[in-house]
């Protein structure tokens, strides 16, 4: 018995040793993910005021900032990457560096609302890889047992990922424009289906988002800054499957509730038909993003930017 | 609980750590309450069934031993309705009902009865025919009723092959309950080493082949004839390293503690003729039909129109044994139709053609008939792993329509990931081929050579395995 466990524990720590190797072997340098080290440079030289996206890979292949920055004439940072960094983090690590003047844009997915994304997943143990002083961006014993729980299929995806191969050809950190919005894929065909398309309400409706954004809205009115929410893009499929569309109006209804964020626009406002996505029921191709792009500018120049002074202004 | 699950593993330890800690005679005890906690995971009202078909059939090998002449046939009878009725009512009750409500609504008949709304017991086919299997022999005088309650109970539900088999004979199993198996360093590690080429097997291959396979086969509408051939030889993989995997698991976790399960596989895709294949394929349900069905119905020593008929109502009924659906006839039927074609075929060729026996042609001649018997196999699984019948007719008239080679070569699993996991698969049939024909004696090799083997294995179980507790084992279902 006592040989068996000695060898037992002896292969153990074998694999110890190659997880710990692996671990600390550095990633490549055009994972998608390594584009946080480019989004927040640009996030720091902003300065401030400056319009900020804030959330997951909607905003991240969603988005056109040029079109939000030549109708505002303000900087803009997309800091949309990925979803499952979490809501939580994706707050915490722009904190930082919201200043007065500031208008933060959130847009999170529905998934945040619904299950325990909020706290991020798999991919939120990339970043850490990637720059470990981000570590400081983790606030809640819940994201360290999000990052626990993924470390075994974390590790497969870097044994995967330092195997020599080409490095993706849609999804890598070239894809990213000056802004921060991902551009490989506009032009790509649409899918015959699109990935992600789920009942929302499979997963328990997470109370801590709503106190989250709540709390980060008080956090950026003491900055000074202004905070807005606004819907992720949406496939129609997707908005319209199962009961997802009660599951949505629920989640209205309770940011409705939060005086210190403003709500602009309705869901349905970013309900697109399934051919202006390229994979995901989240990801739109060039018509859809141009499409989103204009309407979030002019429903951010009519509501909180109809006076751009007002933001500036609101400055303490 | 699955065997690929870390509620497995800890119960595993546990129950195995508490084996050898007891005393002899308490043994079945514990093995007992774990078989029946394990089985409880599942769905535990469904242990009811389980109790019902241990007390009529332990019952009923009593009464077969002690009664005389048709009294005996009597017992026996009562047992197989028995067991066939719960098969039926679980099982088949509404592939039949579909069936007849079909046929009425083709001629014009009002039928109403509903579909029974129930969930399929986990491995009812298996420790259905293992029960059955028993009160047979003991009827054939080969095997002795079992007094103790404990230990028959056991013999139907010893977890390690609960769920799904190997199907166990009594002379083989029966003995052992009875014996004290000892801590054995030797033994206890070749379990083990046998439950992580088990659970390499089904996690580093099946499930990784299942991702392609599921995708393909979820929508094969959507796929190219290319996308539809790669799923489909994946398939074979993919349910050959599921089901040797899990019963590589169940002889390993039974090795253990001192227990001989049946092999019920050996390299089926190097048979030379379906007939091996068979040989080599699920053994102990093989068997079974062997010794159950096809000789009472006469075997081959029959006229030849009999023989083949013989032939296939033994596939045929093995189709249905996997599944209530038409899918798993037809697939049974195929089979049955290949061994009788080469029957048929093999007869006319020896008439006319002289076939060498040793040289290279020779040995080209037995390359082709493992090549032609992989893929006679290969496209009967078609019909087994379809969603339907549509389907499997769709995806049998588009494998050669359209067989451009797209962008997507990694088919949804990534280049990769599916180099990987094809190198993976000559890996392990060339490990087993080597193993089998004892060209290398692992044990007798240097440390550092073995330890690089095993690390090998686990490293890849860890780093490469498919960790989703939800992938469970195809065979579980039937």
């Amino acid at each position: 018995m006592q040989k068996l466990l000695i060898k037992s524990a002896l292969m153990i720590c074998l694999l110890l040793l190659t997880y710990v190797t692996l671990f600390f072997l550095p990633p490549k340098s055009q994972l998608v993910y390594t584009s946080i080290i480019d989004k927040h440079e640009r996030l720091k030289a902003a300065g401030s005021p400056k319009i900020v996206f804030i959330g997951g890979s909607n905003l991240a292949l969603g988005l056109d900032s040029a079109v939000v920055h030549n109708r505002t004439g303000l900087p803009v940072i997309n800091m949309g990457l990925n979803g499952a960094l979490g809501l939580r983090y994706m707050l915490e690590e722009v904190k930082p560096d919201i200043g007065p003047g500031d208008l933060v844009v959130l847009s999170a997915e529905y998934e945040h609302w619904y299950g325990s994304l909020l706290d991020g997943g798999l991919n939120l143990l990339w970043i850490m890889q990637i720059r470990p002083d981000f570590a400081q961006f983790i606030s809640s014993p819940q994201q360290y047992g999000t990052l626990i729980k993924n470390l075994p299929e974390f590790m497969q995806a870097k044994f995967l990922e330092v195997l020599p191969a080409r490095s993706d050809p849609i999804y890598n950190r070239s894809a990213f424009n000056e802004f921060g919005d991902f551009v490989n894929h506009l032009n790509l065909p649409a899918p015959q289906q699109l990935a992600g398309i789920a009942r929302l309400k499979e997963e328990k409706f997470n109370d801590q988002t709503l106190a989250t954004i709540g709390a980060f809205g008080k956090f950026a009115d003491e900055r000074g800054a202004t905070v807005v929410y606004l819907f992720p893009s949406l496939a129609e499929t997707q908005f319209t499957f199962q009961d997802n569309q009660a599951a949505i109006a629920q989640i209205y209804q309770k940011l409705q509730a939060l005086s210190t964020i403003t709500v602009i626009g309705t869901p349905d406002d970013y309900v697109f038909p399934d051919p202006m996505f390229f994979d995901t029921v989240y990801h739109l191709r060039a018509d859809g993003r141009q499409l989103r792009s204009e309407k979030i500018s002019t429903m951010l120049l009519s509501t909180v930017l109809h006076d751009p002074q007002k933001v500036v202004n609101s400055a303490p | 609980m699955l065997f690929n699950s870390w509620q497995f593993a800890i119960y595993f330890i546990v129950v195995t750590a508490a084996y050898f800690a007891l005393p002899y005679r308490a043994r079945w005890v514990l093995l007992l309450a774990a078989s029946c906690y394990f089985y409880m995971a599942f769905i535990p009202v469904y242990i009811l069934i389980l109790l019902f078909t241990i007390l009529i059939d332990y019952g009923a090998g009593i009464l077969i031993e002690n009664a005389q002449g048709e009294r005996r046939r009597f017992y026996l009878i009562g047992s197989i309705i028995a067991n066939v009725g719960v098969l039926a009512i679980f099982k088949y009750f509404n592939f039949l009902n579909g069936n007849f409500a079909a046929l009425a609504s083709a001629i014009g008949w009002n039928y109403p009865v509903e579909n029974l709304a129930m969930i399929l017991p986990i491995g009812l086919s298996f420790h259905t025919f293992q029960s059955l299997s028993y009160t047979i022999e003991v009827y054939r005088g080969r095997h002795k009723a079992e007094r103790h309650l404990g230990l028959f109970a056991l013999y139907v539900m010893f977890y390690p092959q609960l769920v799904a088999g190997p199907i166990e004979r009594p002379q083989n199993v029966l003995p052992q309950f009875h014996e004290q198996h000892d801590f054995d360093y030797d033994r206890v590690t070749s379990g083990l080493k046998l439950m992580a080429w088990g659970l390499f097997k089904k996690v580093v291959i099946a499930d990784r082949l299942a991702v392609v396979v599921n995708a393909v086969y979820g929508d094969p509408t959507s796929h190219t004839s290319f996308a539809l051939i790669m799923a489909t030889y994946f398939f074979a993989y993919q349910i050959y390293c599921d089901f040797s995997g899990y019963s590589d698991i169940a002889l390993g976790a039974a090795r253990v503690m001192g227990f001989r399960l049946m092999e019920n596989f050996n390299q089926p895709y190097l048979s030379q003729s379906v007939s091996e294949f068979w040989r080599r394929w699920h053994i102990s349900l093989s068997t079974w039909f062997r010794d159950y069905l096809y000789i009472p119905l006469g075997g081959n020593r029959v006229a030849k129109w009999r023989w083949y008929l013989n032939t296939m109502i033994v596939f045929m009924v093995s189709g249905l044994w996997h599944g209530a659906s038409w899918n798993f006839v037809i697939w049974g039927a195929l089979h049955g139709l290949y061994i009788v074609g080469a029957v048929v075929i093999g007869g006319l060729l020896s008439r006319t053609v002289s076939v060498p026996q040793s040289g290279p042609l020779a040995w080209m001649r037995r390359a082709f008939n493992t090549l032609l018997t992989f893929h006679l196999v290969a496209f009967a699984w078609i019909f087994f792993r379809a969603a339907n019948l549509a389907d499997a007719w769709y995806i049998v008239t588009h494998l050669f329509s359209d067989l451009q080679l797209r962008s997507n070569l990694g088919l949804g699993l990534g280049i990769v990931p599916a180099l990987i996991v094809v190198t993976c698969i000559l890996f392990m049939e060339g490990v087993q081929y080597v193993h089998r024909n004892g060209w290398i004696n692992l044990a007798g090799q240097p440390g550092w050579a073995r330890w690089s083997f095993y690390y090998m294995v686990v490293a890849m179980i860890v780093l490469f395995g498919v960790m989703q507790s939800e992938a469970q084992f195809i065979y579980f279902q039937f």
